[in-house]
């Protein structure tokens, strides 16, 4: 289980705070609605500007129920994510909880452009409740419509960012 | 925990969606296969059989052989600091299946046809293609002290396509290093870019288990770079590591 390292926190955390810490992103765009749940084995009926819920039990290390969540926007967009973890145990209270909105306006107000992920070592579900993940796939379970994005515009998948482009230098492989 | 992300090649018919919904199913079959053979966490996969010495590799399913090939490349990449031998309990290939399970699962997304496509595999992290035209994957590195912190952002994008990170922050400590046997705590984070994600996986891991010994090693490999938090905070860099951050990844 997590380990707290509370008491040399505030030190390191100064000497991190240098680096450049917090980046934001700036959700736009549209996402589609959700319907009824299917399942993912079944092949999800994803049209364009649909979207569907699946589950798939037992992913990654047998943590519980995960429903997997696909949109697609006027086709071209499709976003995959985490609608909805359930843990079997003590910890489902906190999967559920609202973490989120704080975190999305943490980001926010900071200075950066989009991301899309966040590497870390995210092992435990709790873990990725708490974590900025987390909110990237909650930002595209509720299409944006969280208050605390700031849009009011239903908008907000978070491959649709405005600001923050590249250099083009990307390429398949 | 997984999680898909996929730009379709254009603005399409429902046919395309629908592939796009098969691939996304054949990657998630592929993380539970993966999932169920090399877990070390369920006492009848096989690769849990296989450390308790109740079955010989060849009676694994072929892929258990093929990933334990990988681990021993990567053992010699690392200089030994990953080395799945050399752990309590068994050989344990955990360190590189997370990686080499969402490049699977990459691959079904990419052979649908889609236009772009990333896998996030608990933090470890593979992309192709563009998030949108002309633009570069920007991925948020976890700050080791703070989950809703970011430490940098790097950008991938051509050979710098997969990112992983392996920290002491979650679980405790819970690398260890070969060459002493205990939990290594003397880095707080280590993050690997490169153009292979079992590799970049397996390298974070023996990075971190180095306590930050490896870092000129990785150096040293083509297409690689890496990024360590040592105890302290101080951050450290090989050169080219690709940190949005001007200070990161350059030449001191």
């Amino acid at each position: 289980m997590r380990r707290s390292k509370a008491a040399p926190a505030a030190a390191i955390v100064a000497t991190a705070v240098g680096l450049g810490v917090i980046l934001g992103y700036h959700p736009s765009g549209g996402t589609a609605t959700l319907p009824a749940s299917v399942k993912v084995g079944a092949t999800a009926g994803v049209g364009a500007g649909v979207s569907a819920v699946g589950t798939d039990q037992t992913l990654a290390g047998g943590l519980g129920d995960i429903q997997v969540r696909v949109s697609a926007q006027n086709g071209k967009i499709t976003n995959v994510g985490l609608a909805k973890l359930t843990v079997h145990g003590p910890q489902s209270a906190q999967i559920t909880g609202s973490v989120v909105p704080q975190l999305i306006q943490e980001t926010m107000a900071a200075n950066g452009g989009p991301i899309q992920a966040v590497s870390g070592a995210t092992y435990t579900s709790q873990a990725y409740a708490t974590s900025l993940q987390a909110a990237l796939d909650k930002i595209a379970a509720t299409g944006g419509t969280n208050a605390a994005l700031g849009t009011g515009n239903g908008n907000g998948g978070v491959l649709n960012n405005s600001g923050g482009g590249g250099d083009g230098g990307g390429n398949d492989n | 925990m997984a999680s898909l992300t996929i730009r379709e090649a254009a603005a399409t018919a429902a046919e395309t969606t629908t592939e796009t919904g098969a691939a996304v199913d054949r990657a998630l079959a592929v993380l539970h296969h993966v999932d169920q053979v090399f877990s070390t966490w369920q006492p009848d996969s096989p690769v849990s059989r296989l450390r308790r010495g109740e079955i010989e590799l060849a009676a694994a399913p072929p892929e258990v052989a093929w990933v334990l090939e990988l681990c021993r490349r990567a053992r010699a990449a690392s200089g030994g600091w990953f080395d799945p031998w050399r752990l309590p309990g068994g050989v344990d290939p955990t360190g590189l299946v997370k990686g080499w399970a969402a490049e699977l699962a990459l691959a079904e997304l990419r052979k649908s046809g889609a236009a772009a496509a990333m896998v996030n595999a608990g933090g470890d992290i593979a992309v192709f293609g563009e998030p949108q035209p002309g633009q570069q994957w920007r991925i948020g590195i976890r700050h080791p002290l703070a989950a809703d912190r970011l430490l940098t952002v790097v950008t991938l994008g051509g050979h710098d396509r997969t990112v992983a990170t392996s920290g002491n922050y979650e679980r405790g400590p819970h690398v260890v290093d070969p060459s002493a046997g205990g939990p290594a705590q003397t880095l707080l984070a280590a993050t690997v870019v490169g153009p292979d994600l079992a590799f970049a996986d397996a390298l974070a891991t023996g990075l971190l288990a180095s306590g930050g010994k490896a870092l000129a090693r990785i150096a040293g490999l083509r297409g690689y770079s890496a990024l360590i938090v040592e105890h302290d905070g101080t951050v450290r860099t090989t050169l080219g590591f690709p940190a949005t951050d001007a200070r990161l990844g350059q030449a001191a």
